[in-house]
């Protein structure tokens, strides 16, 4: 760029009648794109071209605040809001001084006077939410946490039907202010799938027989040793998630899961469906660095949920030690 | 997808909706299988956009259309780290070869898309569980911490 051509382009860009917060106009633009596009080394350093940049430095400081403004904010992508987060809030503990055993043995109670079927029943119903990660490979952050509600029903022929509806959403971990609105409206449906004779694909396809022996059979699938007990978790969720056991059923799980090291009494919680709950926890190896909580009411002893929270740098999810990566709450019969 | 012959009576019908649907900003709603099928067999014309007929041939083409299974969304793939799409769940909006490692394990995965089979597999290409179109499958617990991939 020579001096005229340098001359000819502040003249076009009027700076000292540009309002400060005016909008750049189309001509503007255009001049701003131009004076961008030419190498800085075409620029000569004769005396004269320095006295005329002189000159024009208090223009050429709008046009280089101008560039600086539209590089910050259009070509730098917005990060997230700093009260957006991975996960909702964890639950809230108050610290017990029960044994494992002394818990399971109040659940035994609660168990032997509260509702629950006679016999086990090919259902679920659920609340839930699970961290979602992109295509790219990271972890979406957000400041609403959208539950979804699962309702399934199914057959000895594996036929059946699982609706899931958008729950009601509610505030990320650390976030304040109102809840945005979100894509979703509560009780809109995502997904509504029949499933024919044969279709539905069950963990578990015949638990409704299953006692104290059998269930132990099935729980040591997933986890044979006895240190093992976030695995034994697992089981449970996986039992859960397709079953309404009856209560003689939840309380062999409850000694099951008792019969293994490890395990230890959080405390008590109010759930997120506002359930007074008793949490047991226990790291899991088929998801190193998660720990995984299980929830057991305190009104009937069923257990009725599971939080997931990563609690250790082997986890491979990269999100901070702290954040809950999904949980699950399952209707209890009260 | 499914193709099915009809009788000779359907070309009139179809005769005439060649004259109305043939808008070029129909053309981006439609499915990639309708799509391709009548690039690739002339006289086609799309009623839908998931069908299609070719009246001259009395042939009709319909695609099964995507739909959501559980929370894996409509036209993607999904990977759980829990089985019966539960845990942190995995998206992609394409098909090919998916890598898993963001998650420990693999418990349960959708194919919410409207064609093909979704593979849930082993670093060796072991299969270890397959979901058809608009379905879902769990992997067995003791595969889960095997696979490392997903295809479809």
């Amino acid at each position: 760029m020579n001096d005229d051509e340098l001359d000819r382009l502040i003249r076009a860009a009027h700076p000292t009648r540009t309002e400060p917060d005016a909008p750049l106009t189309a001509q503007q633009r255009v001049t701003l794109e131009r004076i961008m596009a030419t190498p800085s080394n075409a620029v000569t350093s004769s005396r004269r071209t320095t006295r005329r940049l002189l000159i024009a430095l208090p223009a050429v400081a709008v046009v280089a605040a101008v560039v600086t403004f539209v590089a910050v904010s259009v070509l730098i992508p917005p990060r997230p809001s700093p009260a957006a987060a991975y996960g909702p809030p964890p639950l809230t503990w108050a610290p017990s001084s029960k044994s494992v055993a002394e818990v399971v043995a109040v659940a035994h109670q609660r168990l032997a006077s509260a509702p629950g079927p006679t016999i086990a029943l090919r259902e679920s119903t659920s609340s839930s939410w699970s961290l979602a990660i992109s295509e790219a490979g990271e972890p979406e952050q957000q400041i609403a946490i959208e539950p979804i509600e699962t309702e399934l029903t199914w057959n000895a022929d594996l036929s059946g039907r699982r609706l899931t509806t958008a729950g009601k959403p509610f505030r990320a971990d650390g976030v304040t202010g109102e809840i945005p609105t979100t894509d979703q409206t509560p009780g809109q449906v995502l997904a509504d799938e029949e499933f024919g004779a044969g279709q539905y694909p069950a963990i578990t396809p015949d638990a409704i027989e299953l006692d104290s022996r059998g269930l132990t059979a099935l729980v040591q699938v997933y986890a044979p040793a006895s240190g093992l007990a976030g695995d034994a978790m697992v089981a449970v969720e996986d039992l859960s998630v397709e079953w309404t056991l009856t209560n003689r059923q939840e309380g062999y799980l409850l000694d099951i899961l008792a019969s293994y090291e490890g395990l230890r009494v959080e405390g008590t919680a109010t759930d997120r469906l506002g359930r007074p709950v008793v949490g047991l926890s226990a790291e899991s190896t088929i998801s190193p660095g998660e720990t995984f909580t299980l929830l057991i009411s305190a009104a009937t002893g069923r257990i009725v949920g599971i939080q997931v929270m990563v609690t250790g740098t082997t986890a491979p999810t990269p999100v901070p030690v702290g954040t809950v990566t999904s949980y699950a709450l399952w209707k209890d019969t009260e | 997808m499914r193709m099915m012959r009809r009788g000779a009576a359907i070309v009139a019908v179809m005769a005439a909706l060649l004259v109305s649907s043939t808008a070029p900003a129909q053309a981006t709603q439609l499915s990639p299988e309708v799509l391709y099928a009548l690039r690739a067999e002339p006289g086609g014309v799309a009623l839908t956009p998931t069908t299609a007929v070719w009246p001259a041939l009395g042939m009709t083409l319909e695609v099964q259309s995507a739909r959501a299974v559980g929370s894996c969304a409509t036209g993607t793939i999904c990977a759980y780290s829990g089985a019966a799409l539960t845990g942190t769940r995995l998206t992609w909006t394409t098909c090919g070869t998916k890598s898993t490692v963001a998650i420990s394990t693999v418990g349960s995965i959708a194919n919410a898309r409207s064609s093909g089979t979704l593979s849930a597999r082993g670093s060796s290409g072991t299969v270890y569980a397959s979901a058809g179109t608009g379905a879902s499958a769990n992997v067995a617990v003791a595969n889960r911490p095997l696979v490392t991939n997903v295809s479809c």
